[in-house]
């Protein structure tokens, strides 16, 4: 299981990239690329999650999740209400990986906020 | 001695929800194909379970570690979600839609029987099928998307399509051997 620490990024010098298909490599630059920018990314990080359980659009968890994870995690536990309407599918992953990886504090979520519904672009 | 899984492949609503709880169970079942709308009069049997909806029970019942359903999913599945008029179900849809809004899975943080029942039988129905793929209701597509690209959901339900194709395939050999003779 992987352990989300302060400095999460220490976990990228591991990363076999190898490992990962084409598609996923494109994705992984792109996590990544997003996530150093925060928070001002955070609307294209909705956009991205809008579509895609995790950030690689696997089926678990993989160490991606957890980097971004560590640098997203300051900007989503001070989100307000209307913060987390605005980017619900940044706060849906953000549950999603603080459950499924190892997290010490875990970020409280209100997952019956009543949001309204996101008209297709 | 393994259980015997008969599924119509014809059905208006194909046995998606038992095929993949079958799976999911970890019950030893043989799966076997009829290429008709129905066998015994419903979309699937279980040795002597007549139905999808009794077929998951059983399941359950015999499987509750890993088959333990909520009846609000259960009921939904089988009761709205089965009818193939999209007005009745359009509130349902939008009401899924909202739930997922804060949620990966329909409970928990990873994908469980509750899943199995509505994925299953989105997956079956056609009138639904495509306003999922219209992508009007954003959290349903990528749940459903998520959970296509499952080995146990949409691989599942692939792997079916493949041996439906393939009986197919024969039956068609079969039937010119027949003619030539």
């Amino acid at each position: 299981v992987l352990k989300i620490q302060p400095s999460n990024d220490d976990i990228l010098k591991e990363i076999k990239f190898e490992s990962f298909t084409a598609s996923q490599q494109a994705l992984i630059h792109q996590s990544l690329t997003l996530s150093s920018r925060l928070p001002e990314s955070l609307p294209e990080m909705n956009d991205v999650l809008r579509q895609s359980t995790y950030m690689l659009n696997t089926q678990k968890p993989t160490e991606i999740d957890s980097v971004v994870f560590g640098r997203a995690e300051r900007f989503v536990r001070k989100f307000s209400n209307e913060d987390a309407v605005t980017h619900r599918h940044v706060v849906r992953w953000a549950d999603l990986v603080q459950n499924r990886l190892k997290v010490d504090d875990k970020i409280a979520f209100e997952l019956d906020l009543a949001a309204p519904r996101e008209i297709k672009k | 001695m393994p259980q015997k899984l008969t599924v119509a492949s014809k059905a208006p609503l194909v046995a998606y929800p038992a095929l993949i709880a079958a799976q999911i169970a970890g019950a030893d079942v043989d799966v076997a194909i009829v290429d008709a709308a129905d066998v015994d009069g419903v979309p699937a049997t279980l040795d002597s379970v007549k139905g999808t909806d009794k077929i998951v029970e059983a399941l359950a019942a015999a499987h509750p570690a890993n088959l333990k359903y909520d009846s609000k999913w259960f009921d939904l599945a089988f009761g709205l979600f089965s009818s193939k008029n999209f007005k009745d179900i359009a509130p349902q849809l939008e009401q899924l839609n909202d739930f997922l809004n804060f949620r990966s899975y329909l409970s928990g943080y990873s994908a469980g029987v509750n899943d199995v029942l509505i994925w299953g039988v989105l997956r079956a129905n056609g009138v639904l099928g495509a306003a999922v793929k219209s992508g009007t209701y954003v959290n349903i597509t990528r749940w459903y998307n998520h959970l296509d690209q499952n080995v146990k959901f949409g691989g599942a339900v692939q792997d079916f399509l493949n041996s439906v194709q393939d009986l197919r395939k024969q039956a068609k050999v079969g039937q010119k051997k027949e003619s030539k003779a």
